[in-house]
């Protein structure tokens, strides 16, 4: 009883608000100071026309109404989403390949290093590796040439209708080894008896991926599928940059590239944070909607004890 | 309840700290803002080259020592930063909106001296009419009747030409191409002796800006030019224009390397100049190392303009760096002698003498570069006769307007845009371009 009596007031004593405020504190103001206050101060540098150097001057929407009417923008915008055209491969190629990985085929481990490889390298690394590949006298054009395939050499790296897709491949090549790896680690916890059952049932592999495998691993999948959402909007700033400056013309400028283009290269910093906000307004939208929509599905999938159905 | 008044008063007392320092800055800037500073303390330079080249740095050492000797009391933190704009706008950003930083930086004429401006001091009053005509490129420098910097040495373009292969082709090396037309017939001659005429690379535009620049100076008046450096002159009408037209012509008379467009690096794009498989390069100032080359380096020449439509009046040549006092520094008056001071003829003549950095000071001897370098002589008779220079074409262009200018000229070059929609683009980026960069927007 007593000791029930000393607990409360230890509790009443460090939940004054004082106390509080003085184990809070010190974190809240270095949250606060570097994380809550830089968002405001962006929001406000969007209503402004600002060149970084002179004091910024409120604008109204003039920034956000600017972007409506931007071809260079506009452009970006169609180049980034072509990665995410790609997207169902960038998630579900991952996910195929830790499966049949799974399966113990020989040399898995050889494998998994294999596909983890290329997250390990530096993208301005395979940036450049792929400039040599793909050169005018590189190993691609040299061994169509040695085939007999001479016809289909190209100049990629300046073919405008092609240099988006290059990137977009390069993206989705470099970050592969990472999806590989988060489903091979979500498929080692699967429980071995669903797939025994399945194929007592006679389910073949692909049944057994279909109906175990992809149920079982639903989580890893929607976080894998954000990251790669996040990873269209994001990552092909430094790949691209390396292999094609954005160019020929602005063939391979991604929308990150555009922010950064307009931020720290042509003195805008507040049209370049206006179309910022504007992305993260609607990429937060997009991953809402994708993740309702997934954790429904993802309920039917299930029964009440969490077998997959 | 003790605990929380503490902390009100600690908060207090935090806030009256903090206010004072606030109103202590406030009062420290705006008093440095209209004086010339300090005659002492400590001068913080932000150098582009010193990390990155030992010669530049070993004769840079040496104007410190020979600066800090002449005014006791000062000494100079000499900053090595990356020869990147971007970056040096970002730490500029950052110094400008903290009111402290570098006194005197080194950046790139024209339109990084514009975007930086409003952060960077007018410095006439330092500097004496000897001093002024000592130097070239003060038009990279000065806008509004005001100066902004002290312009370093001179970088400026031409082509590059291989006398051995010119023979081969039928050429008389001895007089090379000195207009449009006979760079045409140049060309031909070389593609019929299977010579590629001109090599290159465009894998970041620069090839069309360098050959831009290069052909401006055949297509324009020194008063056009002039007006190009107010950035008045539109991107779609002559002499803009003329110039890009003289492009169009090169192209189109198979002049340029086929594999041009697609060459993975910028050294990649002069390996065929330099593997004597080209006969003729757009170079720059600071390329003429060429002539040392044990391949080719005997037999490299240089046109150091091209007349188009007009006979050249000025080589496209401007200040390669600029130096430039902040606005926030408390010792303009040193930081600005400082800067005229490494420009002295001494300090050029060594860096021309170890690194090849071709100087843009008058009283400078070329007789040590032109044992090294014989083929640089066309340009250094020239420059010997008084020659004027104007900073080149594509260098009087900001940032954005640039990117869009060589972007859109490297695809017209690829034949996937017109001339005339490449020149549209960049006029209308220099039009929307033009307030931000002089501040009236």
């Amino acid at each position: 009883m007593s000791g029930t009596m000393t607990n409360r007031r230890r509790t009443k004593k460090y939940s004054s608000p004082g106390t509080l405020l003085l184990f809070l504190g010190p974190a809240l103001f270095v949250i606060v100071l570097l994380r809550v206050w830089p968002v405001f101060q962006g929001v406000f540098i969007a209503f402004t026309s600002w060149d970084g150097i002179r004091d910024p001057v409120f604008n109204g929407l003039d920034n956000f109404t600017r972007m409506l009417s931007d071809p260079v923008l506009l452009t970006a915008l169609g180049n980034t989403s072509k990665i995410l055209v790609l997207a169902p491969i960038w998630i579900l190629g991952p996910l195929l390949l830790a499966a049949v990985i799974q399966d113990r085929i020989p040399g898995a481990s050889f494998f998994k290093i294999a596909y983890v490889l290329p997250v390990l390298v530096s993208p301005v690394v395979i940036g450049v590796l792929f400039v040599i590949i793909l050169g005018p006298e590189g190993p691609l054009n040299t061994a169509l040439r040695g085939v007999g395939l001479g016809f289909l050499a190209n100049n990629w790296t300046v073919d405008t209708n092609l240099v988006m897709w290059i990137v977009a491949g390069m993206v989705i090549w470099s970050s592969f080894g990472l999806g590989v790896l988060l489903f091979t680690a979500a498929l080692a916890s699967v429980d071995e008896s669903l797939y025994e059952a399945a194929r007592i049932d006679g389910a073949n592999w692909g049944q057994r991926f279909r109906y175990v495998t992809l149920p079982s691993v639903r989580g890893v999948t929607e976080y894998w599928t954000v990251m790669v959402v996040i990873m269209a909007f994001s990552s092909a700033i430094v790949l691209g940059y390396a292999f094609s400056q954005g160019g020929p013309g602005y063939a391979s400028t991604t929308v990150d590239l555009f922010i950064y283009n307009q931020a720290f290269r042509y003195g805008a910093p507040g049209y370049a944070t206006a179309v910022g906000i504007t992305l993260f307004l609607l990429l937060g939208i997009l991953l809402l909607v994708f993740l309702r929509l997934s954790r429904r599905r993802g309920e039917s999938m299930f029964d009440d004890s969490g077998t997959p159905l | 309840m003790e605990m929380q008044r503490s902390i009100k008063r600690l908060l207090g007392v935090a806030s009256v700290a903090a206010l004072a320092v606030g109103l202590a800055s406030c009062a420290s800037s705006s008093s440095s803002g209209s004086d010339d500073g300090d005659e002492t303390g400590n001068l913080v330079v932000w150098d582009l080259l010193s990390g990155s080249d030992p010669n530049w740095k070993a004769v840079m050492d040496e104007v410190d020592q020979q600066f800090e000797a002449d005014h006791p009391g000062v000494t100079i933190e000499r900053v090595a930063q990356p020869a990147d704009p971007a970056v040096i706008k970002q730490l500029m950003q950052a110094a400008a909106q903290a009111k402290s930083g570098p006194d005197l930086i080194m950046t790139w004429a024209w339109g990084d001296v514009l975007s930086l401006k409003p952060s960077l001091a007018p410095i006439d009053k330092y500097i004496s009419d000897d001093q002024r005509n000592q130097l070239s490129g003060w038009e990279g420098v000065t806008f509004d009747d005001q100066t902004y910097g002290v312009p370093i040495g001179l970088q400026g373009l031409g082509i590059s030409y291989n006398s051995q292969l010119f023979e081969k082709a039928g050429l008389d090396p001895d007089n090379p191409p000195q207009t449009v037309d006979e760079l045409i017939s140049a060309c031909k001659a070389l593609n019929d002796a299977g010579i590629t005429p001109i090599g290159g690379g465009n894998k970041e535009g620069y090839l069309s800006g360098w050959t831009y620049s290069t052909l401006f100076a055949g297509s324009a008046t020194a008063d056009q030019a002039a007006a190009l450096a107010t950035y008045d002159s539109p991107m779609n009408e002559p002499p803009v224009s003329t110039a890009v037209e003289g492009i169009q012509s090169l192209v189109d008379a198979g002049c340029f390397d086929p594999d041009m467009p697609a060459t993975p690096w910028y050294p990649d794009g002069f390996e065929k100049f330099q593997t004597g498989e080209a006969a003729m390069q757009f170079t720059i100032y600071s390329q003429f190392a060429y002539m040392q080359d044990p391949t080719i380096g005997q037999y490299v020449r240089f046109i150091p303009s091209i007349e188009n439509t007009v006979e050249p009046e000025f080589l496209p040549a401007g200040a390669m760096n600029v130096w430039a006092v902040t606005d926030f520094s408390k010792h303009k008056k040193l930081a600005a002698e400082l800067a005229l001071f490494q420009e002295q003829a001494q300090f050029q003549q060594e860096r021309l003498d170890t690194g090849s950095y071709f100087p843009n000071n008058k009283d400078v001897s070329f007789d040590a570069f032109l044992a090294k370098n014989p083929g640089a002589s066309s340009l250094v008779d020239l420059l010997k006769a008084g020659k004027p220079t104007f900073l080149p074409a594509h260098n009087m262009q900001d940032s954005k307007t640039n990117d869009v200018f060589q972007s859109q000229i490297e695809l017209a070059m690829l034949g996937q845009t017109t001339y005339e929609d490449a020149l549209q683009q960049a006029e209308d980026s220099r039009k929307a371009q033009y307030p931000v960069l002089m501040g009236t927007e």
